[in-house]
């Protein structure tokens, strides 16, 4: 048989319901042959209702609203107002900088976009205007209706060259008044212009290294 | 024989799925979704905070005061205990330390006073049982008084708000075995009284 000052140190734990399995049926078989424990946790027992009686929760009507007038009374610490101040600023310049850059990419976009068709709209016209209306008096000689290689080559089969194939019928020296009417190539490379009052076409071509 | 062990204490976990969303909100200022909290677990809050100071008007205080305290720190809150348990700890740490400054005497104020006027016999036809519970409620509470705090919370904590040992041992931050010495002590104390009165 259990020791009653054994079993005593159980009892309570035994009321709660805090024992192991094990220890609840050591207690409850040491209460059914002691009646000394048995009557410790009677009294146990009745404590637990006496407390229960006498200790009352007041009304709590009103007590949230409370709660919440003081949360509201709160002051935001100096530190808080400091970090939410370059919160705010961080936000500020995040939205700024958003917008510079979303409007750098679409500006980027519109000039990918638009780029072929300027180039070969402006291009164009700025191979048509001069060719157009150039005159040139005391152009180099050129083959007049064949293609001059080696002139040709003299040449950079870059934009800029072919500008200035473009401009190439100042070097006509057979007539100081040509008027190229036509660009016939698309190739910017090479240039074909047609020479009315000559009756004569004239290529010409990069020149090859 | 005695009876068997009651479940009817055991203070049911609550599952509430809008707890940590109601949390994460109250974190950032939502005083609304902080007044659900505090309509939740106000009665629990208030049974804690009555646990140890023993005085209504001062429980109520303190009780708001935790719960303040609690808004004001929700950003310190981990998830690793339960929101209630870690409301019920600021409540029993500022009770405490209410209680050793200033709650050494008996003082009933308030609606305590009136509760203890209502109790009293009035002479008219009172009966004696009646009397004799009263005196014995004041008995107790006088024995209650006698208690340190820490006992005073742990048995309050375990007969009136029906909360287990480890949540006990959570909410003032004492190992388990602390919990039931001290409950074993303040019941032993408790019944030397109910005795005294009793045989008397």
């Amino acid at each position: 048989m259990s020791d009653c000052n054994q079993i005593s140190l159980l009892l309570g734990p035994f009321e709660d319901g805090e024992l192991e399995p094990h220890e609840m049926q050591e207690v409850a078989r040491h209460l059914a042959t002691c009646k000394s424990c048995e009557e410790l946790l009677g009294d146990y027992s009745a404590i637990g209702r006496e407390l229960r009686e006498i200790i009352t929760i007041p009304p709590l009507t009103g007590f949230a609203a409370g709660v919440d007038a003081r949360i509201a009374e709160l002051r935001v610490p100096l530190r808080e107002r400091i970090g939410a101040f370059f919160e705010g600023l961080n936000q500020r310049w995040a939205a700024a900088f958003a917008m510079v850059s979303m409007a750098g990419a679409v500006a980027v976009l519109t000039a990918l976009v638009l780029t072929p068709y300027l180039r070969s709209s402006l291009g164009t016209g700025a191979q048509n205007a001069p060719i157009a209306k150039t005159e040139t008096p005391n152009a180099p000689s050129l083959a007049s209706t064949t293609t001059d290689q080696e002139s040709a080559r003299a040449l950079t089969p870059s934009e800029e060259g072919s500008q200035q194939l473009a401009s190439a019928p100042k070097m006509n020296p057979g007539d100081s008044r040509t008027v190229i009417k036509k660009l016939e190539s698309e190739i910017p490379t090479t240039a074909v212009w047609s020479e009315p009052e000559n009756g004569t076409t004239v290529i010409w071509l990069p020149s090859e290294q | 024989m005695a009876s068997p062990p009651s479940n009817r204490l055991r203070p049911k976990v609550r599952q509430d799925g809008d707890e940590a969303e109601l949390i994460a909100r109250a974190r950032e200022g939502d005083r609304d979704s902080f007044s659900v909290l505090v309509q939740r677990y106000e009665r629990r809050v208030v049974g804690v905070a009555l646990a140890v100071v023993h005085n209504q008007d001062d429980a109520l205080e303190l009780a708001q005061e935790t719960f303040v305290r609690a808004f004001e720190n929700l950003k310190n809150f981990e998830s690793r205990s339960s929101f209630s348990t870690w409301l019920y700890r600021i409540a029993a740490n500022l009770s405490i330390d209410f209680w050793r400054r200033e709650g050494r005497y008996n003082v009933l104020r308030g609606e305590d006073a009136e509760n203890e006027m209502r109790r009293l016999p009035s002479g008219e036809g009172d009966s004696y049982r009646a009397a004799s519970r009263t005196e014995l409620g004041k008995r107790l509470k006088d024995a209650l008084e006698e208690l340190t705090p820490e006992h005073r919370a742990v048995v309050l904590l375990r007969e009136v708000e029906g909360l287990s040992y480890d949540e006990i041992s959570d909410v003032l931050q004492c190992p388990r075995g602390t919990v039931m010495s001290r409950l074993h002590y303040a019941r032993n104390r408790l019944r030397s009284i109910l005795k005294d009165f009793a045989s008397n």
